[in-house]
């Protein structure tokens, strides 16, 4: 699957909500859309905003046959970074983090209408 | 909106067995990553294999964010407004501005909670004269961990209050930082201050 359509389907996927989040039994905290910091249609923006040169891929450790896809982009003066993989019609993230570059603060405030 | 009931299966990744596993949704108390909190009886995907929990689904999101939000909920406490000023002229001294009162404090809570500062004196402080006064001013604190901090700090120094808690912490502050001037201790505190501009 080319970036494009990697693109397409992502998107489809947080705009219809068919979306997962991997839990190593437990919640991981730095995952901003499954905390709820940051909400599926940001990262459709984010993710929209992205070039082929922000995106790679590489195969799932536990299945060759499952593409892990990682967009590493910029957006709002934060460094973005999104990890997901497909399954079937539905779309697993693993990570969805952000730094501010010469800042130790990550609390992505600028994302965060509520504030924190 | 995908929704998920209790009882569907679908496939996953599980951490535990390393592998793509049958896992069914089912509600659980899920601890998050950092050990801060749960969730509690939340729907996700258990591993049929293990067990463990393998995969959350987005309509369980407002359920985590809720507990976040709780725990992120501001520690309010009124104190004397010479206590502020006590913190200001810290903070001053520490790192030239105010904006560091919250952090400084925050770390005195954290630091005296896990032991990395002693607790020696600190119940006997609240009797010096600069521990009264009318409580006229706000301090908020927020923070994940604070208020989980600040009730350790309460059983090891038998206080019932919170608010006696932070006028201890103000006058260790006030101690250290204005009277004593230890350079070790001004040294870590700048460090801190460096790390968190």
């Amino acid at each position: 699957m080319g970036f494009n359509e990697v693109k397409r389907k992502i998107i489809a996927c947080l705009k219809s909500g068919q979306v997962l989040h991997e839990a190593r039994n437990n919640i991981d905290i730095k995952n901003l859309l499954a905390t709820g910091d940051i909400t599926a249609e940001q990262v459709a923006l984010i993710i929209s905003r992205a070039g082929g040169n922000h995106y790679s891929s590489s195969p799932h450790h536990y299945d060759n046959s499952v593409e892990v896809h990682i967009i590493k982009t910029r957006y709002l003066n934060f460094s973005w970074y999104v990890k997901w993989y497909f399954l079937d019609d539905d779309s697993v993230f693993i990570s969805v983090h952000c730094h501010r570059e010469k800042s130790i603060d990550s609390s992505c405030g600028a994302m965060n209408s509520s504030g924190k | 909106m995908n929704i998920v009931k209790v009882g569907d299966s679908q496939k996953a990744a599980c951490g535990e067995c390393q592998s793509f596993q049958p896992v069914t949704f089912a509600l659980r108390d899920v601890p998050f990553s950092d050990d801060s909190g749960l969730v509690k009886n939340v729907l996700v995907g258990v591993c049929d294999t293990c067990d463990a929990v393998a995969v959350l689904p987005h309509q369980s999101t407002p359920a985590v964010q809720k507990q976040l939000q709780v725990q992120r909920k501001a520690l309010e406490s009124r104190v004397p407004a010479h206590m502020i000023d006590i913190l200001n002229l810290a903070s001053t001294a520490l790192s030239g501005g105010t904006e560091f009162v919250q952090s400084l404090v925050k770390y005195y809570i954290y630091a005296l909670a896990v032991g990395d500062m002693s607790l020696e004196g600190f119940t006997e402080s609240l009797k010096h004269d600069l521990a009264q006064g009318k409580a006229q001013k706000r301090l908020s604190l927020k923070g994940r961990k604070v208020g989980e901090q600040v009730e350790t700090l309460k059983a090891l120094t038998e206080l019932s209050s919170t608010t006696d808690i932070i006028k201890g912490i103000v006058l260790k502050i006030h101690q250290d930082v204005l009277v004593n001037k230890d350079e070790d201790t001004l040294c870590r505190l700048r460090s801190i201050v460096a790390a968190s501009a």
